[in-house]
């Protein structure tokens, strides 16, 4: 488990240096991405005008923003669940040439394949850390979608050694979850056994 | 029973300020829980799960009057109320009330506005619309005074660690334990229903009574809390210890530390039948009770008191 402040835009070989387990911290500009903005750039090919080639880290988030005079800041920054995106997840990578998601939970089968093939991690967060990732956020840089509403819009933002996020899928095919949850499955089939539910099924109604 | 008048602008101010605490301040046995599994657990990660939440909450949330987590959820309300209470146009001022409330609260960033059309996927932008927020009226002939209770409901818990099954009587305490064991497993992987949760399980009833009296269990009884029937809290208890043995831990990252409490409830049930529900609330349990009493005074509280047994 070693720890690394890396700078972005992340380079082939800064991703493919992590192992699920790293702590990582960022520096530079990372942007946000939630439902619509995906959907939108697989389904109907619409890109804002961001150079993906310099921003490479996409936050799924839906932040809480704050208009103070003329420009924005986050009141409270949690990224969501990114299983949720797990559908887009390989093209997303492909198109726009992601390095790092930032995410709640994981990732599925189809992008974990995407980010060994192209280059790409996904970090989790560590507990609950909207008000801490906020107050890492130096400012924001410029807005897109905004008519999809603050959660839904694409935030481009520069952060200062934000973070800590765990690498919880690596670009060498490993998933830090389902570490774990090997072993927490062990343990439940044992539960299963104890109560007599090895064999158990619920009465089927069914035709 | 000394009548108690509650004003249109009374009522508001309990709505607003109930909602806000919620979704700013932990309650207090939600801090201490979190506090002795930091001292209990021995994985690295999972502490620092646990330590960050606390830091993120505390230091940098209630002292700085920011959001626990920017996701405010569904607001839900839950009023009960006597029978000497009469609230300034009639009760279903409660029900305007709480739409602008929550609507000002939106308004001035302490709720994120998450509620949209579910097929259009619009957002209402202010976290009012059809059904929402939630009201729900408890009449309680024991009591002089009105709680109004707030529960801004994550959507994390809430879209992945809901589950509903019918069984039937001859699937008894195994079909009950297979559906929970289930549960669990399915909701707390890879840290989707943010635990350490409060996870509440409802049996019997009807399909809305008995999910109805999971959520409440959930999101309503304190952390510690034990239903009176012996039985039941005896198997609140094992299946805290069973979540504990299994280890998937705060965020799904491994470690004992990945529950703060199971609540159990029950509703008696059609004779053919033995539905079972289960619901979770995320590691913040966030809630907030306003209570107006027939002196006029308004005081707030972290502890609930709504079950109907």
């Amino acid at each position: 488990m070693a720890t690394k402040r890396l700078t972005i835009p992340l380079s082939q070989e800064d991703v493919r240096g992590l192992k699920v387990g790293d702590i990582v911290y960022l520096d530079g500009l990372i942007y946000t991405a939630r439902s619509l903005f995906q959907l939108q750039v697989v389904e109907q090919d619409i890109l804002p005008p961001i150079d993906f080639s310099r921003l490479n880290v996409m936050v799924h988030i839906g932040p809480v923003m704050k208009k103070v005079g003329d420009s924005w800041m986050p009141v409270s920054m949690a990224p969501t669940s990114s299983i949720r995106f797990e559908k887009l997840g390989p093209t997303i990578i492909k198109k726009l040439g992601v390095r790092a998601f930032i995410g709640k939970t994981t990732m599925g089968e189809k992008t974990m394949q995407a980010m060994k093939e192209y280059g790409c991690v996904h970090l989790s967060v560590v507990g609950v850390m909207g008000n801490i990732f906020a107050k890492q956020v130096k400012r924001v840089v410029e807005v897109h979608n905004l008519e999809l509403g603050i959660p839904e819009a694409t935030w481009v933002m520069e952060v200062e050694n934000a973070g800590p996020f765990i690498v919880d899928i690596d670009t060498h095919g490993n998933n830090l979850f389902h570490q774990v949850n090997a072993e927490v499955e062990k343990r439940f089939d044992q539960v299963y056994e104890k109560y007599g539910l090895k064999d158990f099924a619920y009465t089927n109604v069914g035709a | 029973m000394q009548e108690l008048l509650v004003s249109r602008k009374t009522l508001y101010d309990l709505m607003y300020n109930s909602i806000v605490m919620a979704a700013t301040i932990m309650p207090s046995d939600v801090k201490d829980e979190i506090l002795s599994l930091i001292a209990e657990e021995t994985n690295e990660i999972a502490r620092l799960h646990l330590e960050s939440t606390m830091r993120n909450c505390i230091e940098l949330g209630e002292k700085e009057d920011r959001l626990l987590c920017p996701d405010t959820g569904t607001p839900l309300y839950y009023v009960r109320v006597g029978n000497n209470v009469r609230i300034e146009g009639g009760f279903s001022a409660l029900y305007d009330e709480s739409k602008k409330a929550v609507s000002d609260a939106t308004a001035n960033a302490k709720l994120r506005p998450n509620m949209v059309h579910p097929i259009t996927r619009k957002s209402t932008g202010n976290n009012i619309g059809h059904y929402v927020p939630r009201v729900e009226i408890r009449f309680d002939p024991d009591i002089d005074y009105m709680d109004v209770i707030a529960v801004p409901k994550g959507g994390g818990s809430e879209i992945f660690g809901t589950f509903y099954r019918v069984m039937y009587p001859a699937d008894g305490r195994k079909g009950i334990m297979k559906f929970i064991l289930d549960c669990i497993k399915e909701s707390t992987y890879a840290g989707k229903t943010c635990p350490p949760n409060v996870l509440g399980i409802g049996i019997g009833g009807t399909a809305d009574i008995c999910m109805k009296i999971a959520k409440e269990a959930a999101v309503l009884r304190p952390i510690g809390s034990r239903h009176p029937d012996k039985d039941i809290a005896d198997l609140e208890l094992e299946v805290v210890e069973l979540i504990k043995t299994a280890g998937a831990g705060p965020m799904g990252m491994g470690g004992t530390s990945g529950v703060l409490d199971v609540h159990i409830e029950y509703a008696v049930t059609h004779t053919a039948g033995l539905p079972i529900a289960f619901n979770a609330q995320c590691a913040l349990s966030r809630r907030k009770v306003a209570r107006i009493t027939p002196d006029g005074q308004i005081t707030y509280s972290d502890f609930p008191q709504w079950e109907y047994r």
